[in-house]
């Protein structure tokens, strides 16, 4: 597959009112890089992904992902595509399990029906045992084991942090979206975010993109960055060029 | 304390977590078994009640305990299911076993009609939707005279399965007892598997369950349609049981009486639709025997029935939310860890880092 087909989202216009959150913005990600989308507050960076994840319904602009427009699909068909994604607000389910949170990841690779599932027979009850293989090696990667069978109401937010993007993981995605991961993390949890990085880009050859507002997070682990301000793009480029850029500059210390 | 030690990722979902359980539960069958022969008829009858009911919550648990999706017309579906298999029965002579199952595709058809129209409505606004249905369907009854009979009802007769007739309440109680055994592992089965997670996330987030790739119109109407098949069971089972079905079986009071069942039982919990059963079968009884304790001003009342129940209610969402069966895994708790139980274990952490409302 050629690069520049992987994923582009073009001239993708939303409008909340009278206020427009995003105006004509275009989006390009090379496959198998870390993509990160910084911009002050407010500046439209997770209506983007939204709009991406079709949480939101983008007015206007196309989004294409391995060739194909995905800006038509409802958000639970997005997930089948290959395109996972996490929240700035925790989105887990907070009365079940570790585990049972991770599972969930698989739904979209069930082959069972409602009936079968009744029956609870054969081919029900392999795939109830590989998707718990599946999740035990997520669980592997992210250092979750203590944590299995412990309902992600009691277990702490840093580790909810982890178990969202383990759900996210769990979905073998071949996108992943990042919500301000290490929003709410200490230093130490931020580096090891800083390592799953790069090791789901290089091991797991995911592309991702990422909103992000740690700049040393941005730095060091990612690939190119698109800075956002007032639902517009100011710059595309690499991390040195863009904080360099004196668009970027005055959006985010004023004249 | 128990150690578990797990060889296989199967047995984080086998039915019975230890042996003794297992144990526990095969005797718990073979007293229900064994109980027909010790016990008077009424007793017996009492018993054929509460498994029609835990049926009923059963479904209903399905669809507010684990999905939250709340429904105030159960006891429609439950006279849909009643009327299918009377009429079945009764005008065109189908036998009885394919009848059951045909009064629950019929409940579920009837689910399939409201879960519909209720996937663009929440909490308050859906109860309020669902018990809408519930009086259309009254009246329904009461107005559809060549079908239903009116206010007159339907006499329905017990039913016979090839040679072994169920025509008294002890042998009825068996085939109720078959018939609850099959649901109960039915929606044990549900629960173990991607469906019954993808309800449970409907419940505790809607965004994340799409973002999971969980389709919302596809499993919050199965979820009604599942729970309206299972009342519809229940309510054949209610219709050859009661041997006679009128409109004022189906009420109002009654749908009110299947929620208590599993608010007061535990919400969310297959153990708790069975307490909540037995709890409200043995309340109304409770009751009776108490008007003529209690002075005659309150004794006489028409509406104890009624206050009762909303007492019960508000004192278990104040005190025991969790319900009948919370409060057993606390003692349960209590017994298994025994010089370490404190009064905060079960202490419901409030966290504050949400900041968005959905």
């Amino acid at each position: 597959m050629s690069d520049n087909g992987f994923f582009r989202a073009a001239g993708i216009s939303i409008q909340f009112g009278g206020i427009k959150a995003l105006e004509n913005v275009s989006l390009d990600v090379k496959q198998g890089e870390v993509h990160a989308i910084i911009g002050p507050n407010g500046a439209g960076k997770t209506t983007l992904l939204n709009c991406i994840s079709r949480q939101y319904k983008a007015d206007s602009g196309q989004v294409f992902f391995q060739g194909k427009n995905i800006l038509k699909l409802k958000p639970h068909q997005v997930v089948s595509r290959g395109i996972a994604r996490t929240f700035q607000n925790i989105e887990l389910f907070k009365n079940m399990t570790v585990m049972d949170n991770m599972l969930l990841g698989r739904h979209s690779q069930r082959a069972t029906g409602i009936f079968s599932d009744i029956l609870f027979y054969g081919k029900a009850r392999q795939q109830e045992s590989d998707f718990r293989l599946k999740v035990e090696e997520v669980i592997d990667f992210l250092d979750l084991q203590a944590y299995r069978n412990r309902i992600i109401n009691d277990v702490p937010y840093g580790v909810q942090k982890n178990v969202e993007l383990g759900r996210a993981l769990v979905m073998e995605p071949r996108l992943l979206l990042l919500d301000e991961p290490s929003s709410g993390l200490n230093m130490e949890e931020t580096q090891d975010l800083a390592f799953w990085i790069e090791d789901i880009r290089d091991d797991l050859g995911i592309t991702i993109i990422l909103v992000e507002h740690d700049m040393r997070l941005v730095m060091d682990s990612c690939d190119r960055v698109t800075a956002l301000d007032y639902g517009g793009v100011l710059a595309v480029g690499e991390p040195k060029e863009v904080v360099k850029n004196p668009d970027v500059v005055k959006a985010y210390l004023g004249e | 304390m128990r150690f578990e030690k797990r060889m296989h990722y199967l047995e984080d979902v086998q039915l019975f977590r230890y042996r003794s359980d297992m144990a526990w539960y095969i005797l718990l069958l073979l007293l229900l078994l064994a109980a027909p022969a010790a016990m008077g008829t009424y007793w017996v009858s009492l018993l054929i009640q509460i498994g029609i009911y835990i049926i009923v919550a059963l479904g209903l648990n399905l669809l507010s305990g684990y999905t939250g999706q709340v429904s105030l017309g159960h006891a429609a579906f439950f006279a849909v299911g009643a009327y299918t298999s009377a009429i079945l029965t009764g005008k065109y002579s189908i036998p009885f076993l394919l009848a059951l199952p045909a009064s629950g595709v019929a409940g579920a058809a009837a689910g399939l009609v409201v879960g519909l129209p209720a996937l663009r409505l929440k909490g308050l606004y859906l109860a309020i939707a669902t018990m809408g249905f519930g009086f259309i369907v009254e009246e329904i009854i009461v107005q559809w005279e060549s079908v239903t009979n009116s206010v007159n009802g339907l006499m329905v007769t017990r039913p016979v399965i090839g040679p072994i007739s169920f025509q008294s309440d002890k042998s009825y109680y068996y085939l109720v007892l078959a018939v609850v055994l099959i649901m109960v592992l039915a929606i044990k089965n549900i629960l173990r598997t991607p469906t019954g997670r993808a309800f449970i996330a409907i419940r505790d987030s809607e965004i994340a369950a799409e973002s999971m790739g969980v389709s919302l119109t596809v499993y919050k109407t199965a979820a009604f349609a599942i729970s309206a098949f299972y009342a519809g069971v229940a309510g054949s089972l209610f219709a050859h049981f009661m041997f006679f079905i009128g409109p004022e079986n189906f009420t109002i009071m009654e749908s009110i009486s299947f929620l208590v069942m599993i608010l007061v039982g535990g919400l969310g919990s297959v153990h708790g639709a069975v307490f909540g059963a037995v709890f409200i079968t043995f309340l109304p009884e409770a009751i009776s025997l108490s008007r003529g304790y209690l002075p005659a001003v309150i004794g006489e009342q028409a509406g104890l029935q009624s206050a009762v129940y909303g007492l019960v209610l508000l004192l278990f969402i104040r005190f025991e939310p969790l319900g009948l069966y919370g409060r057993w895994l606390k003692v349960k708790f209590y017994f298994e860890n025994f010089p370490f139980y404190k009064k905060d274990t079960f202490r419901r952490v409030r966290k504050f880092h949400r900041t968005v409302k959905q």
